[in-house]
């Protein structure tokens, strides 16, 4: 693997040099790092003040990288790329996979890799951010005393892990990110997340449309400093709404595309439709047992089936078939460990420094803050150097992990290469963790969840559907229709959104269009009158193209066609990123 | 506002002493018998309705956000919020017989009560893996003091040798104040085979409220002489006084936030409109925080009210 790559990176370190060659000013260079967050206080309430649920996030580190875009990055929107988990990192996902001017390639069967150019870099259309969200991929947070080991473990709380303080950092990341670039500030920004990462996305988009619910008491998520920081950024932008409340339609003016790559957005309904998909005659499961010849046995005729299984329960039923067959969940046209294959060799390349510096497009070395110097209070896990592999109150969205298969998966990677550089760090930090299981379990289960606040456990509430929808009324939406993902199985997804009855009156999916699309698709929705605050919306079409070669990672797959329908789609909505 | 309150405060305990000088020195000087000094002291049946609407409301809470929440779960709350259904005032009256049946009277009483008690409560459910929440009032307090001073007129006959009864009505101005404060901790434990999650989350609140307004007394009693100069007596009285617009202070810190949250404000009755998803409900609450949001929930103003029967007993002393 190592010796593909030793040919390889000198030849993309002279390109990018040479890429780099002419300035284009201090906002339009590659640049990687961190944007430290400081502490932000918030709370949750039902309508009691004196009982609301006051927290105080901690200190983190956010990793970003920044690509600018090949050709006019002052007048390119800005993509802004994260995966899910929730606990995973966007580095060895996202950026890893096809999106960047550099990807991961890896072969399948021999595993062989190497960083190779990406043919379709999304720097065609605009400039890249890529982020690791708080305390996953390089990404670590801080605390006044890590070695602390009871300390830490509070960490691991609802103060800093739930889908809206996540959605909340991720707000604060991008407002920070565009002020100390004034040059693209109010440039559009499209957001692209993948999997879990769409729960992410509906809160920022929620927070950032109707930004003022989240400090009057209206939503269940109450954050009067982030609405300041909200505010702030709309005085620069938006100077005509200086002192008044910046509308949605307007606020959508700048936020207003998001691009979903087998995304969560109701994920109650989405997993509820899945499993009555699945488990009828003829779904794709009878496909994969016509084609392997071992028949799929469903839920309800396995001996020990519960006569009212949830469907956590039929989905490990299916999960064990395809580990059975010996598929891969996240795409179930390969074998077994195809996706996190992928993610292993790029978390190989990303903790080494060289290839790290070519993977970011600079020297990491001239990171300050990835040095062990000053991490003197940083932490990443709540046990050091002994990760937790039961998920049973997992958040996360895609099969169990099962220790027997892959112990190694759930463990970090090899550092010594980084520490030769950076210097040794703690028994509790680590320079890069692909998927923080601590993280994951602290979604689904925490202080605020276990006090009744079951709307902010986005597996098991209608919440996110709702603002989903809400947002959807403002913002264009482009979504993907992957043909083998069986973790978020997307057929399901226009049924799911019709669920919520109270506020649409119909979901459709429409196979063709739009016209002179090659991957044809469509989501439309009818909304009910007054539905949506503010707007008299009363019917929007989610782009909704199929591909028929791809599984959880559309831009692993099929990386030229998904770029290609998204410079057409956003051409169809007003936002040109290049002549036509 | 608040040091218009300390004057008016001020000029009434003024205005109270001077009643008090004035009838101690008045146009009998050769007349010891016209002057009485009282002391009393006894229980009173007060039910302040809006400030045990704290208790309700806590109380009411907890049935939400645990009980009602925990169907199926094993557990219970020690010991129930207290209210304050009762005082123990003293007070000192000084009398002028104006008439051998009609007499004249200054005085001044007050009272302060407290009630303070721990409650906790802890809930269990176990499958497999094993959830424990405990909610733990270390501290639940309230108090309640007032000061009275009354100017009243007393009607008396006797119904016996030793035996005489008699009627009186006062009123005047009381000053009352309030405190409340609960220090409350929750934590969640689940356990797992090897997976352990603690999650722990507490709070102190104190608040405070005063104010002042008119006050009535209507009363009975009998009165026992004991030789010439010396006597006891047994009274039963109504008293009236229901105070408003009380203003005060509130002081909040939360575990694991540096600092405290402080405010002033007038207390009133704020209506919290919880959405849970496995209820909804109205509560009623008394607060005098009005930041924010919570500002659009005021439901209607506080009240005070310290009416009540009450019994005394006390001794006088004729001069």
């Amino acid at each position: 693997m190592r010796k593909t790559t030793r040919f390889i990176i000198p030849a993309l370190l002279v390109l990018l040099g040479a890429g780099t060659a002419v300035p284009l000013g201090a906002q339009t260079l590659p640049e990687a790092g961190f944007i430290t967050l400081g502490e932000t206080d918030f709370y949750f309430h039902s309508g009691s003040w004196s009982n609301r649920i006051a927290l105080r996030s901690s200190p983190a580190r956010i990793w970003y990288v920044y690509q600018p875009a090949d050709e006019d990055p002052l007048e390119k929107p800005l993509f802004v790329f994260y995966n899910g988990g929730p606990g995973g990192a966007t580095s060895s996902g996202l950026l890893s996979a096809n999106t960047g001017r550099l990807a991961v390639w890896r072969d399948g069967e021999s595993g062989a890799s190497a960083i190779i150019p990406n043919a379709a870099s999304w720097t065609r259309a605009g400039n890249l951010l890529h982020v690791d969200a708080r305390t996953t991929g390089f990404s670590y947070s801080l605390m006044d005393d890590p070695g602390d080991d009871e300390a830490r473990r509070c960490e691991f709380d609802a103060q800093n892990y739930n889908s809206f303080i996540d959605g909340a950092d991720f707000v604060r990341l991008i407002l920070r990110f565009l002020e100390a670039h004034p040059a693209i500030r109010s440039n559009r920004v499209v957001l692209v997340p993948e999997s879990y990462g769409g729960t992410r996305t509906i809160v920022m988009l929620h927070l950032l449309l109707y930004y003022e619910n989240y400090a009057d008491g209206r939503e269940i998520f109450q954050a009067p400093g982030l609405v300041d920081e909200i505010r702030n950024h709309y005085a620069a932008v938006f100077p005509d709404y200086l002192g008044q409340t910046v509308p949605p339609g307007v606020v959508a003016g700048q936020f207003g595309h998001q691009i979903l790559i087998q995304t969560s957005i109701t994920w109650p309904n989405q997993q509820s439709v899945e499993v009555e998909m699945l488990e009828a005659p003829g779904s794709i499961l009878d496909w994969l047992a016509a084609e392997t010849g071992v028949p799929y046995v469903r839920y309800r005729d396995q001996p020990d089936a519960d006569p009212n299984p949830t469907w956590d329960l039929i989905m490990n039923n299916i999960y064990e078939y395809l580990y059975l067959i010996d598929r891969d969940p996240y795409i179930c046209s390969k074998p077994d460990g195809f996706f996190n294959g992928h993610r292993a060799a790029a978390q190989n390349f990303l903790t080494r420094p060289d290839t790290l510096s070519l993977m970011i497009g600079m020297n990491a070395a001239l990171i300050a803050d990835m040095y062990a110097s000053a991490r003197s209070g940083a932490y990443k896990t709540k046990l050091a150097r002994a990760f937790s592999d039961d998920l049973d109150f997992s958040a996360f969205i895609g099969p169990p992990p099962r220790p027997d298969a892959d112990p190694a998966a759930s463990m970090p990677a090899d550092e010594d290469d980084m520490a030769a550089v950076f210097g040794p760090l703690r028994p509790w930090d680590n320079f890069f963790l692909d998927l923080n299981y601590e993280v994951t379990n602290v979604f689904a289960w925490n202080r605020v969840t276990f006090q009744g606040y079951s709307d902010v456990a986005f597996r098991t509430s209608n919440l996110f559907g709702r603002l989903f929808l809400e947002e959807a009324a403002w913002v264009e939406t482009f979504a993907t229709n992957a043909a083998f993902d069986i973790v978020v199985f997307t057929p399901a997804l226009p049924e799911a959104l019709g669920r919520h009855t109270d506020i649409l009156s119909r979901s459709e999916f429409v196979a063709a269009g739009p016209i002179g699309a090659e991957r044809p698709g469509q989501i439309v929705l009818t909304y009910r009158p007054g539905s949506v605050p503010g707007s008299s919306v009363v019917s929007r079409t989610i782009r909704f193209p199929r591909y028929t070669q791809s599984g959880h990672a559309v831009t692993m797959i099929e990386p030229g066609e998904m770029l290609e329908d998204v410079i057409a789609w956003l051409w169809s909505t007003g936002l040109p990123v290049e002549e036509r | 506002m608040k040091k218009e309150k300390n004057k008016t405060f001020r000029t009434s305990l003024a205005f109270g002493l001077m009643l008090l000088v004035g009838a101690a020195l008045p146009a009998f000087p050769d007349d010891p018998g016209r002057l009485q000094v009282e002391v009393l002291g006894g229980v009173s049946l007060l039910r302040p309705a809006d400030l045990n609407m704290l208790s309700q409301a806590e109380e009411r809470y907890n049935n939400i956000y645990f009980v009602e929440r925990h169907l199926g779960w094993e557990g219970y709350f020690i010991n129930d919020f207290p209210e304050i259904r009762h005082a123990v005032p003293a007070g000192i009256r000084l009398r002028f017989r104006v008439t051998k049946a009609l007499s004249l009277s200054a005085g001044v009483e007050g009272f302060r009560r407290s009630e303070d008690y721990p409650v906790s409560g802890e809930f269990s459910l176990s499958r497999g893996w094993t959830v424990t929440e405990r909610l733990e009032y270390s501290r639940y307090h309230l108090g309640l003091e007032g000061w009275t001073v009354l100017g009243g007129i007393h009607y008396g006959f006797s119904i016996g040798e030793s035996l005489a009864l008699e009627a009186g009505l006062a009123a005047g101005w009381t000053r009352a104040a309030f405190d409340i404060g609960l220090d409350r901790t929750y934590t969640v434990t689940l356990v797992d085979g090897t997976y352990f999650f603690q999650g722990t989350d507490g709070r102190t609140i104190e608040a405070d409220g005063s104010g002042g307004g008119f006050a009535a007394r209507a009363m009975l009693r009998l009165n026992r002489p004991l030789g010439k100069r010396f006597g006891i007596f047994a009274e039963s009285s109504y008293a009236f006084c229901r105070l408003k617009s009380l203003q005060g202070s509130g002081r909040e810190t939360r575990l694991g936030i540096p600092g405290e949250t402080t405010w002033e404000g007038t207390w009133g009755i704020k209506r919290e409109d919880i959405v849970m998803p496995y209820l909804s409900e109205t509560v009623f609450v008394p607060t005098n925080y009005w930041e924010g949001w919570t500002a659009d929930q005021r439901d209607r103003d506080f009240v005070l009210d310290l009416s009540g029967w009450r019994f005394d007993l006390g001794v006088y002393v004729r001069f």
